[in-house]
């Protein structure tokens, strides 16, 4: 890492990382934000709303069709052709939507960096892994010598030894958890303060993918760099991020931080999402489900959109959608939260056989 | 049938492909057997060769070496005629990771379950409808998915009928290779649970291949670990889980997700 870098990044952000509830202004705030997809107006995502603090990991859960990708692409601006965006994504008190032209530009190649699930398909084959790193640089007119220098030590700083000789190779000549971790040094590149981190471990192994992720966490640590992560496992999103926020058919359920949701969660799919997950320790006689399958926010009604599938949903809930109000230490968006944090609805709803273990999570 | 007859023996099972100074030995020397109504897990990263062992067994490919039976039938070369191969299909079915790639889009569902139960069974038009309602009925669909084609079915809906499809040959084994990988948590454990039913009500067999060890805690009796091609640790469930004598086997468990689990506490091991 070069001397430059660590200390312009970490100037900015040193104060805030690792102090939870400091009242610095956050990073990246996300208000209503509202998509719709091609030219029938397919919804995506409805009243999403995150807060991110400058070093803070905030993980995004949900499973197949609740959003989570379509909301990391609104905050890069990465939206597919006729989207239609309602709502508002301030990067440090600006409005990412407004950005045009140039401003977009340098927005995307050096205040948000985008790792994508899988680096096979996200890095090009015909060009070194060079060529690839310092891209951006030749492009902004740089100094390339500079930018291979820095490249060379980002490299080496992941673990990748050789970096030269790596640098002169191919993305085939390089296993799949090298090249997440190319991607994530080619983000570092330019030195963002936010990143965005889409499934960045599901296409790898198990030992890689806590590789991966304890690399991510040191440089969440030491740069003060703030992620949000995007995973379906809430599991491994509690296990990297403080706070995380439950997504589903483009709506926000819940916002807790992870160690409230792994000891107390409120809303009855957060509940279900735990109970579901097959535990490494444990063989159950018969693992708790969810009945029936994720529904997208294109066919939700008009109450909560979960209502189809919750075993304590009452008549109301298909028809009225409850607002997201805070309910001890999480947000939720459920008619019956005060009631299931009071232990009323424990013996219909999914227990989560949780050990009661006190070891709380990290970041 | 007596137990002590395993309805799968694999002996020194090798796969090579290419030559043998330049090729690439995807499986080497792997031995096991699996009981009848039992469950066998192969674990292991990409590239460990549990893929090569299941279209082994289905007889997709052929060994390089070693002895591979079904039901006391070798079957480590390919079938030479169709009357053979769908002999060994009514013995051994499998089920794909991918429920999106696995079905004919342009068929009715009812449609690809009878012509599983066509091909394996002599039974004909009335008895043959009578045993795809049954079989929806056995992996939890409802009559009416009869007459739909895979588009209108989810993820875990199409897998309940790739299910169906395979046991309609009334199978002794069925190896599943990542069946569970590819669909949500909420309907992983809603398949996970089929399989442990259907298992207790007909005493078939599965090989269970995964990378994933919570799922094998919940299915598997037997696990056999792999790393490139070869068996790092071979035992019971408890045994290889909870306690493993190889270092590799104490990685792969340490860098499983877990409540309380860090990516730090992954590097301890």
């Amino acid at each position: 890492m070069s001397p430059a870098s660590s200390t312009r990044v970490g100037a900015g952000a040193a104060g805030d990382v690792g102090a939870p509830g400091a009242p610095s202004s956050p990073l990246l705030q996300v208000r209503d934000l509202n998509l719709d997809l091609g030219d029938h107006g397919v919804p995506i995502l409805r009243d999403v709303e995150l807060t991110l603090d400058p070093g803070e990991a905030l993980g995004v859960v949900g499973e197949s069709g609740s959003g989570k990708s379509m909301t990391l692409k609104c905050i890069a601006r990465l939206t597919p052709p006729r989207a239609i965006v309602r709502g508002e994504v301030l990067v440090d008190g600006v409005d990412v939507n407004r950005l045009r032209g140039k401003s977009l530009r340098r927005y995307r190649q050096s205040q948000v960096g985008y790792v994508f699930q899988d680096p096979r398909a996200a890095i090009n084959p015909m060009h070194t892994i060079g060529t690839f790193l310092l891209e951006a640089a030749r492009d902004r007119g740089e100094d390339v010598t500079a930018a291979r220098e820095q490249a060379t030590s980002i490299l080496a700083s992941m673990g990748i030894t050789d970096p030269e000789r790596r640098m002169r190779q191919y993305p085939f000549e390089f296993s799949g958890g090298l090249l997440q971790r190319v991607m994530i040094a080619s983000v570092l590149m330019a030195q963002p303060r936010l990143l965005l981190a889409d499934e960045p471990t599901t296409a790898l192994d198990v030992t890689t993918q806590a590789e991966v992720l304890a690399l991510t966490d040191r440089l969440r640590r030491d740069r003060g760099l703030a992620m949000i992560f995007v995973t379906h496992d809430l599991d491994l999103a509690m296990a990297v991020c403080r706070r995380i926020v439950v997504l589903y058919a483009g709506r926000v359920l819940e916002v807790a931080d992870a160690g409230t949701l792994q000891t107390a969660p409120v809303h009855p799919y957060t509940r279900g999402l735990l109970a579901s997950r097959p535990p490494l320790e444990t063989k159950l006689p018969q693992i708790p489900v969810v009945p029936g399958t994720p529904v997208s926010a294109a066919q939700a009604g008009p109450g909560c959109p979960f209502a189809t599938r919750c075993p304590v949903r009452l008549p109301q809930c298909a028809e009225q959608r409850p607002p997201l109000l805070l309910q001890g230490r999480s947000r939720v968006s459920c008619h019956r939260a005060e009631e299931i944090a009071a232990g009323a609805l424990d013996g219909v709803l999914p227990l989560t056989h949780r050990p009661a273990q006190g070891g709380g999570t990290g970041a | 049938m007596s137990t002590d007859r395993p309805v799968v023996r694999v002996e020194h099972l090798v796969k090579r492909y290419g030559s043998v100074e330049h090729g690439h030995t995807a499986v080497n020397d792997v031995s096991f057997s699996l009981g009848e109504g039992r469950t066998i897990a192969l674990v292991g990263e990409s590239g460990a060769g549990k893929s090569t062992v299941g279209t082994i067994l289905t007889g997709l490919q052929a060994a390089t070496s070693g002895r591979v039976e079904v039901c006391g039938e070798d079957r480590s070369r390919l079938a030479h005629s169709a009357r053979l191969r769908r002999h060994r299909g009514s013995q051994l079915q499998i089920v794909a990771q991918d429920p999106f790639t696995s079905l004919d889009p342009r068929q009715r569902i009812g449609a690809a379950i009878a012509e599983a139960v066509g091909l394996h069974t002599p039974l004909r038009q009335q008895a043959r409808r009578e045993r795809v309602l049954e079989l929806l009925d056995a992996v939890g669909l409802s009559p009416t998915h009869a007459d739909v084609t895979p588009r209108a079915l989810s993820g875990g809906q199409r897998q309940r009928v790739a299910i169906a499809r395979a046991l309609a040959a009334q199978p002794r084994v069925i190896v599943l290779d990542e069946a569970v990988s590819a669909l949500d948590v909420s309907v992983q454990a809603q398949i996970l649970n089929l399989l442990n039913d259907l298992r207790a009500r007909t005493g078939v067999a599965y090989v269970f291949i995964t990378h994933d060890l919570g799922v094998v805690r919940q299915i598997a009796d037997e696990v056999i670990v792999l790393r490139h091609g070869r068996i790092v640790e071979q035992g019971t469930l408890e045994e290889v889980l909870d306690s493993p004598s190889e270092p590799y086997t104490r990685r792969l468990i340490a860098s499983t997700p877990r409540p309380g689990w860090t990516p730090a506490s992954a590097e301890v091991a």
